[in-house]
């Protein structure tokens, strides 16, 4: 709605509906005895199908210039001759029923559906009465038609082209916002593999130090193991996040989370319990290696995630891989 | 000794195996439950067997097809309100549960034996085992020294063997 609001702000749809409503009053002020309020009629059913293409369109693949121009045309014709017909004393009619019947009269005299017509018809005595008053130059409905058609074909054109450019801008604007988003997410993507990397990389490390420490210190040796266990279970998770965001598999991204929280907590209860200046700086030493650098992608990722705007089911994802991100981030806390 | 070691973390095992090699064992290593299955089925179609298998107590991911063991580990976990999470103990059931004399010695590992479930199976897993028999087939990860690891091992076939699983 927004989006068509903008687009009626900024287009020339405003001038159409405008002129259109100017060209109403004109014809009311000035020619309501000629034309009476049957073609007012005919000119709203016209514009409320014009109004009805210009608004539905911006939702649905819009139709054809040419099909929005016949309908409006036909619906508006048609309501006009209705009302002409039901609301006009048949004796005074200049009229629209009369054009039917002399057009039906003309090309088919044989015909039966002129017969049945035949009661919006003034009696053929009244029409050679009729001879002899002034002729109401008005009263040539297809020279008029023409012009009203003409007159009608012009705003609908301008009313479908404004149509059409907010439309073309909307989508433009939509796609230009799905490829900065593409763009965010492929660099945050990259972002979590490197990570996993360098994570996989302090785990081997940690590792060596646990076969170097083992007989010397074994509750030092012990920690490094249990760090090991940590980043493996981080690197898990991330090669889990990176599968999960292009399987669209958000959901059982919890699993490997549940994993990590038993490894974190199990490591700072080890830390806890053998409080030494070598464990405090192998906990600062990690802590500052590899979960401070997580931590932050995690929160500019939670920052990046929040200011997209998506639809339905991306939505829906985006929001539980914040909530994931952001229960990780909660987890590493405890270490630092 | 023939000894499987199961463990998702590979740079671990090679750690152990490297130790349990030095002691004159013949090892192998299985990354998740399912080429544990595989290695375990290939050995016993050559009509041999490990003497023990050590099975790492957390895992990283579900196994399909040990959906049946992790389902039974799963609701004891939820029972003690712990965070579900894939269990090397769907392993250790499944050879549990293959009975007695189609059994391999086995013993778990881990830095978190909390995470151990006791009371399942049908008989129950390490059917009276006491407390120290079940620490003894508890081994945890950290606490063992590796020059100790191998004489570990052989208490735990020495358990079984006692226990007449």
């Amino acid at each position: 709605m927004r989006r068509i609001l903008d687009s009626w702000n900024s287009s020339s749809a405003p001038w159409a509906v405008f002129s259109a409503i100017f060209c109403i009053s004109i014809f009311k002020l000035f020619y309501k005895d000629a034309f009476g309020d049957p073609i007012l009629f005919g000119f709203a059913a016209y514009f409320l199908v014009v109004a009805c293409f210009v608004f539905f369109g911006s939702r649905v693949r819009p139709s054809s210039s040419i099909t929005q121009v016949s309908a409006a045309l036909s619906i508006g014709i048609l309501v006009w001759i209705f009302a002409d017909i039901f609301f006009k004393p048949k004796d005074k009619a200049p009229d629209v029923a009369q054009f039917v019947c002399d057009v039906g009269g003309k090309f088919s005299p044989k015909n039966n559906t002129t017969t049945s017509l035949s009661f919006f018809c003034r009696p053929r005595g009244s029409e050679k009465n009729d001879v002899d008053a002034p002729e109401n130059p008005f009263e040539k409905i297809n020279v008029f038609a023409a012009v009203l058609a003409a007159v009608l074909t012009a705003l609908t054109f301008i009313a479908q082209k404004s149509a059409g450019e907010a439309r073309t801008e909307a989508e433009r604007a939509q796609q230009l916002l799905t490829s900065a988003w593409d763009v965010r997410l492929a660099s945050f993507l990259g972002q979590v593999a490197l990570e996993a990397q360098r994570i996989k990389n302090g785990e081997v490390s940690n590792l060596d130090k646990y076969a170097s420490f083992e007989s010397a210190v074994p509750e030092l040796a012990g920690l490094h193991l249990r760090w090991a266990e940590v980043l493996n279970a981080l690197n898990h998770l991330l090669v889990d996040l990176l599968h999960a965001v292009a399987e669209d598999r958000i959901d059982e991204l919890n699993v490997p989370v549940n994993n990590v929280e038993v490894h974190v907590k199990g490591l700072a209860k080890a830390h806890r319990d053998f409080a030494t200046s070598a464990s405090i700086e192998l906990l600062h030493d990690q802590s500052r290696r590899y979960v401070a650098p997580l931590r932050q992608l995690l929160q500019r990722s939670v920052d990046v995630l929040g200011g997209g705007a998506f639809d339905g089911i991306a939505a829906e994802n985006v929001r539980k891989l914040a909530e994931v991100m952001r229960r990780l981030n909660r987890i590493l806390r405890e270490l630092g | 000794m023939k000894i499987l070691l199961l463990d998702d973390q590979p740079n671990i095992l090679k750690i152990m195996a490297s130790e349990l090699k030095a002691r004159e064992n013949e090892v192998f290593s299985a990354h998740c439950m399912r080429d544990g299955e595989l290695i375990v089925d290939a050995l016993r179609n050559k009509k041999e067997d490990f003497d023990v298998v050590v099975i790492d107590l957390l895992l990283n991911r579900f196994e399909p097809s040990f959906a049946a063991e992790q389902l039974i580990v799963s609701k004891a976990m939820a029972r003690e309100k712990l965070a579900e999470i894939p269990s090397g103990q769907a392993f250790g059931l499944r050879i549990w549960q293959a009975g007695s004399g189609n059994r391999i010695p086995y013993c778990y590992m881990s830095a978190h034996p909390q995470y151990w479930m006791s009371g399942l199976g049908n008989p129950v897993e390490f059917e009276g085992a006491d407390k120290s028999e079940l620490m003894t087939l508890q081994l945890e990860k950290g606490r063992v020294k590796m020059a100790d690891f191998h004489g570990r091992l052989q208490e735990v076939v020495g358990l079984w063997k006692k226990k007449g699983w």
